[in-house]
């Protein structure tokens, strides 16, 4: 019963969030929030005032208190990925901690996007059949958008501007009062910024889109009216452009009034309603939905998940996602998909020797269709431009950890190995190494029974007969290449699992 | 669009409360109330001019002091109404003598109760007055002389004093004025020894021996005076506070504490009394010259003493406590259905077991409570602190800021934060008005929340004469909104809409404006639309002008108003649909009750909000509706039940008076006494052989001196 109660916090830049919820039936019990806001300098001086540590403390500490007073014993915090990106974010959290005992738990900005659509799937039933049409997800953050397409009823790509009401109005506040015409620069900002991004989305059907648009304070005084507890209201790109021309050239005591926001958000209605009405020109909207769920939410779902209580899958999504990202960098499809299917049917035979989890399985899903990324700069030390390529980019739904695995299990599906190079290993817990390294190993060994690039191999079977683990190849071609590479690659899986992998060849008719 | 702010449309509120003040000296008057009970209504007149001096008339005091000249929405600027409440108080504190001289004494007299003066008593009582001064007295007494040499004593608010003329013996030419304050640490009226019921006031006493205090003087004359001052309170939580912010800057300290009010007992010679006033800074408007003991509020004192007079007060009554509340859990009555109280008809008592059995049930985790005027002796703070030594998680507001009540929240407050509870005050410049308590408790089906929500504090002493309403209940929605008002009330942010409960700032007067507007457009449709109020005061202009534009449209509507009205009826097509009504009893009327028609789907609310613009602006206030048709339809009841009265009914007519229903022809209801007597009938029915020893849910006058019974506390009060 109340045991399923969980307390979700989530720290965003301009608020502290709590969700108590019952995890079975994912109805909230409590949801409350903290008008604390962390990153008022975020966007210009790139640190978390302390002040308002002092502030944060006490919102959480009230929190704790809601949370003991429903019994719940099970307690979470989060915080967004634009306060991570402070200078000062690690003092913060350790302040935060020794005031509270709550660790903060810092989400990547590509997890916060995938949060999102997570939330809307589950929280918006008309979504499904909304996405049948090519769909924009866009979920405007204080100092990003989140941008996710779907299209045919599936999720195709998502990818983050950084771009967010309160980032402009505190990297161009100076201009404000030095500018004749702000609002006209500010425009041109942002659309230099939107064009840009737009260059590198992936191409999609060129026609009219849906977009649903979530959002931050004040978004949520702009779209006051349209807020109901059913969720999502619609709202056409007419009524958007009614509103738009209403209030671009308003003075602040109008736009105060009319949506009901303080002196410290009145600044942001300008650069938000120039931001949507770029991005709404972007993703060629016709009709607009509003929602209004948060990352928090995304959370929820997530937690349910990851205890039992509810069976959503996104992790297709996150799939999607790598796939799109190997396109960008025209990896091989047939290699990459053949690899993937060795690396996961290894991965299921041998879950005696390895003991790793379902999420483990989805990053060594990842790594096998991304790894062959660094080809695209020079195949030669291809897995070390894979390394940093994948460092550096966002890799949708995944945390910054798990990214850096799979960066590093990329790194090490070819030549190198961390038995030989262990430098990148410093970095990280003796439990995420062990897994990088199991998962390493799987790879190196399924990428070497396709290291022909033929397809030579269509399908193994695998059996684990102490000292070895027999893989039996089907093919009707001879193997000596795999033969030879495999031996190679199948030293380092030895040191990680004690076991010796071969290879039986098996004819096909 | 008609303008419907005209200033001919309103009642000056000040006005209009002095006319309240009138009512209820018209229950003293009453030849139909017992005795002792008509000399309980002066008292309360007393106490409640004294309030509204220190409170009303200082205010707007202060803003002529700074020639602030703005009109109200009756068009009076503050010196007109200054003016015109003089005019009606010097006018009030002559009938309070009449009434006292020539009908309350004398009947009292009848009855054998004696107010005694000092040439009244027997020896015997001389002796003992006599005594009484030198033992106890005399060395609490400190004279003051005035001099040329030092300034005029300070001369406290509400305190009695003794003016003296005295001489030097021997040397008559060497007068002076001197003056003692009358103690207050002993009883004003003393009981005399020698008979049933002979009283004599301290005064007296003090009078008769205070030239022992003059060596080598001759007291020449010796009389009584009091000063009501301005008591400087947070005039910040009046309805005119945003006037006098604006002006609080200017203000000069010396503005402050000033005598609005100067009484001389009316043996004081003119000599003495111009130079009071002079001294004090007075006036002649300011001055009442008083045909009797000062300060009528001895009065309530002097009814407590009497003995053997049962049948001069009215009836004790006995409040319906159900039966089956003794058997079952509350919680389990809650969540069978809503459950709607009537108090004091019901017993307060359910509200005391709610958290008494939350702070026991294991399941409870948690109790949250707004606590605004606390009783003395309070069982419910009891319960509260025992909750959370049982591990409870218990959150309490305090709002400290009550008026005249501020140091007694603020003990309420240590004791419960000394006994584990959490307490929150509340938020800067709103005031916490809202009475809600809410209890979380862990079921099998998950978290389930219990509330109760009243139109009252949540005081067991006054709880047994304001007639307030509440409203048990587990509906999820509401405890989600009522969760999210404790969060606000912590100070997190507001939620983006609540379910179905309305909290002002702001969020009942949205609500009444909207739900006035489906009313309007119903009229205007053609179909019948009908608003019924209930409230203790009507002095927000814009809702007022709502109700015109409603009545204009031709909403039918009823409105029982005990105190301020600023609202007029009978203005052609303005308010010739609106009907007032204004009910003053033994009880005080406290409930707020809102109905609408909702065009043949009648809806029904009650809340701790009045439509005053401070009600709506600057407090935490919440409406909550009824929405069970068994209690929705009891509530309606009971609004009809008032309405029809015509005994305690005043209707406010065209020319601003207020009138006792035209009797002839119609059926006599008391709806008060018709309500007590149905409580009556629910306790006999409940126990049919009605045992000598079930005296525990009688009501017991347990009060202490701090919770004075007040049944018809000033009306511009936080009750």
């Amino acid at each position: 019963m109340a045991a399923k109660l969980f307390g979700i916090m989530m720290i965003n830049v301009q608020n502290i969030e709590l969700s108590i919820v019952n995890l079975k039936t994912l109805r909230q019990v409590e949801r409350v929030r903290s008008d604390v806001a962390l990153g008022e300098d975020l966007y210009d001086e790139h640190t978390i005032d302390y002040d308002s540590v002092e502030q944060a403390s006490q919102a959480l500490t009230g929190f704790i208190q809601i949370i003991h007073d429903y019994g719940v014993t099970d307690y979470h915090l989060w915080g967004s990925w634009s306060l991570s990106t402070a200078n000062n974010a690690d003092y913060i959290q350790d302040q935060l901690l020794v005031r509270t005992g709550l660790k903060i738990d810092w989400l990547s900005n590509s997890q916060e996007t995938y949060l999102r659509s997570a939330a809307v799937a589950v929280n918006f039933p008309k979504f499904k059949q909304i996405i049948q049409e090519p769909t924009y997800l866009l979920g405007i953050n204080s100092g990003s958008v989140g941008i996710s397409h779907y299209d045919q009823g599936s999720f195709a790509f998502s990818r983050s501007l950084r771009l967010g009401p309160v980032r402009i109005a505190e990297v161009l506040e100076d201009l404000q009062s030095t500018v004749p015409n702000y609002v006209e620069v500010l425009d041109d900002y942002i659309s230099s910024q939107i064009a840009d991004f737009g260059r590198f989305l992936p191409t999609t059907r060129q026609q009219p889109s849906q977009v649903v648009m979530l959002g931050v304070a004040p978004f949520s005084n702009l779209f006051q009216q349209s807020q109901t507890d059913a969720g999502v209201q619609e709202l056409s790109v007419t009524d958007f452009r009614a509103m738009y021309n209403d209030a671009i050239n308003a003075s602040d005591q109008y736009l105060m009034e009319k949506y009901d926001v303080d002196e410290t958000d009145v600044r942001l209605i300008i650069p938000e309603l120039l931001l949507i009405s770029e991005l709404l020109q972007l993703t060629n909207a016709k009709s607009i939905w509003l929602g209004n769920v948060t990352a928090l939410d995304g959370l929820i779902i997530q937690e349910a998940v990851k205890l039992g209580y509810k069976k959503y899958n996104f992790n297709n999504q996150i799939v999607t996602a790598a796939k799109n990202l190997a396109n960008r960098y025209n990896v091989e499809p047939k290699h990459r998909d053949l690899v993937t299917k060795f690396s996961l049917h290894l991965f299921d035979q041998l879950k005696p020797l390895h003991h790793l989890t379902k999420r483990d399985r989805l990053l060594l899903q990842v790594a096998a269709i991304v790894h062959d990324v660094g080809s695209y700069i020079d195949p030669h030390q291809h897995y070390m431009h894979s390394d940093y390529i994948l460092r550096a980019t966002e890799l949708t739904g995944l945390t910054d950890e798990e990214k850096q695995s799979i960066a590093t299990i990329s790194r090490y599906h070819s030549a190198q190995t961390p038995s030989k190079d262990i430098k990148h290993f410093e970095h990280m817990s003796l439990e995420q190494r062990l897994v990088v390294s199991k998962l390493s190993a799987i790879l190196r060994i399924a990428d070497a029974l396709d290291d022909g690039r033929q397809q030579k191999i269509s399908k193994i079977s695998v059996s684990i007969k102490n000292p070895k683990v027999i893989i039996t190849c089907y093919s009707h071609d001879d193997l000596f290449l795999e033969n030879w590479v495999f031996s190679q690659k199948a030293e380092f899986f030895k040191e990680v699992f004690g076991l010796t992998p071969v290879i039986k060849r098996r004819g096909v008719r | 669009m008609m303008n419907y702010q005209k200033e001919a449309y309103y009642t000056n509120r000040e006005l209009s409360w002095m006319d309240f003040n009138y009512r209820v000296l018209d229950e003293a008057r009453d030849k139909e109330n017992p005795l002792l009970e008509r000399v309980r209504f002066l008292s309360i007149t007393q106490s409640n001019l004294d309030e509204f001096f220190t409170v009303r008339v200082a205010s707007l005091r202060k803003l002529m002091s700074v020639n602030y000249n703005k009109p109200d929405p009756a068009g009076l600027t503050p010196s007109d109404q200054v003016a015109a409440i003089t005019e009606k108080a010097h006018e009030m504190v002559k009938r309070q003598y009449n009434t006292l001289n020539r009908s309350l004494l004398p009947l009292m007299e009848q009855h054998g109760i004696h107010l005694l003066s000092i040439d009244d008593l027997t020896s015997e009582q001389y002796a003992f007055v006599k005594n009484y001064f030198d033992d106890e007295l005399y060395p609490a007494l400190t004279p003051m002389a005035d001099d040329s040499s030092r300034p005029f004593p300070f001369i406290a608010n509400n305190t009695l004093n003794i003016a003296l003329r005295i001489y030097k013996n021997g040397n008559k030419k060497d007068r002076k004025f001197a003056t003692v304050q009358v103690p207050d640490v002993f009883p004003r009226v003393v009981v005399l020894p020698g008979g049933d019921n002979q009283f004599i006031l301290i005064e007296d006493i003090i009078k008769a021996f205070v030239g022992s205090l003059f060596i080598d003087y001759t007291v020449k004359e010796t009389s009584a005076y009091r000063v009501i001052r301005d008591l400087d309170l947070d005039v910040a939580e009046e309805d005119t506070s945003d006037l006098l912010k604006e002006v609080q800057k200017q203000l000069k300290m010396r503005e402050r504490g000033k005598v609005m009010r100067l009484e001389v007992e009316k043996s004081m010679s003119k000599h003495q009394r111009t130079r009071l006033a002079k001294a004090l800074g007075v006036t002649e408007n300011s001055l009442y010259i008083i045909n009797g003991p000062l300060n009528l509020t001895f009065l309530s004192k002097l009814v407590k003493a009497v003995s053997g007079h049962d049948d001069l007060n009215y009836p004790k009554y006995q409040a319906y406590y159900p039966a089956v509340y003794r058997e079952r859990s509350i919680f389990d009555l809650i969540k069978d259905h809503d459950i709607l109280m009537q108090y004091p008809y019901d017993d307060f008592k359910p509200v005391v077991d709610f958290i008494q059995e939350a702070a026991e049930d294991k399941n409870v985790l948690a109790i949250k409570m707004t606590l605004y005027r606390v009783s003395a002796d309070s069982p419910i703070i009891k319960y509260l602190g025992q909750a959370a030594q049982n591990g409870k998680q218990v959150t309490v507001l305090v709002e400290v800021k009550a008026r005249f009540d501020e140091e007694n929240n603020v003990h309420w407050a240590k004791k419960l934060e000394e006994m584990g509870c959490h307490v929150i005050y509340g938020l800067i410049g709103l005031k916490t008005h809202c009475k809600l308590a809410l209890v979380v408790r862990r079921e099998n089906e998950g978290i389930k929340r219990y509330m109760h929500m009243g139109t009252g504090n949540y005081n067991d002493v006054t709880a047994h004469f304001y007639t307030d309403m509440g409203l048990f209940t587990a509906d999820t929605d509401m405890g989600i909104d009522a969760s999210n008002i404790f969060n606000m009330l912590s100070g997190y942010s507001e939620p983006p809409y609540f379910h179905k409960l309305h909290i002002s700032p702001d969020g009942i007067r949205d609500f009444i404006n909207e739900k006035l507007d489906d009313e309007i457009a119903t009229a205007k449709a053609g179909r019948p639309a009908v608003v019924k109020m209930k409230m203790n005061s009507l002095s927000d202009p814009q809702i007022i002008s709502k109700l015109y534009e409603a009545s204009h449209a031709g909403v039918k509507i009823q409105l029982i108003i005990r105190g301020i009205c600023c609202l007029k009826t009978g203005i052609k097509g303005v308010s010739d649909n609106i009907e007032v009504h204004s009910i003053i009893g033994r009880l005080l009327e406290h409930s707020r009750i809102y109905y609408f028609s909702n065009d043949g789907e009648p809806q029904i609310y009650l809340s701790s909000a009045d439509m005053m613009t401070r009600n709506l602006n600057r407090r935490v206030e919440l409406l909550f509706p009824l929405l069970q048709p068994e209690i929705s339809d009891r509530a309606i009841h009971i609004f009809e039940t008032m309405w029809q009265d015509t005994v305690k009914t005043r209707v406010l007519q065209a020319d601003d008076s207020y009138v006792k229903c035209d009797r002839r022809g119609v059926a006599m209801l008391d709806s008060q006494d018709r309500f007590i007597h149905q409580a009556a009938k629910n306790v006999t029915a409940d126990h049919p052989t009605p045992t000598a020893t079930s005296t525990a849910h009688q009501f017991i006058p347990m009060m202490s001196p701090k919770n004075e019974p007040n049944p018809l506390h000033h009306d511009g009060g936080d009750q």
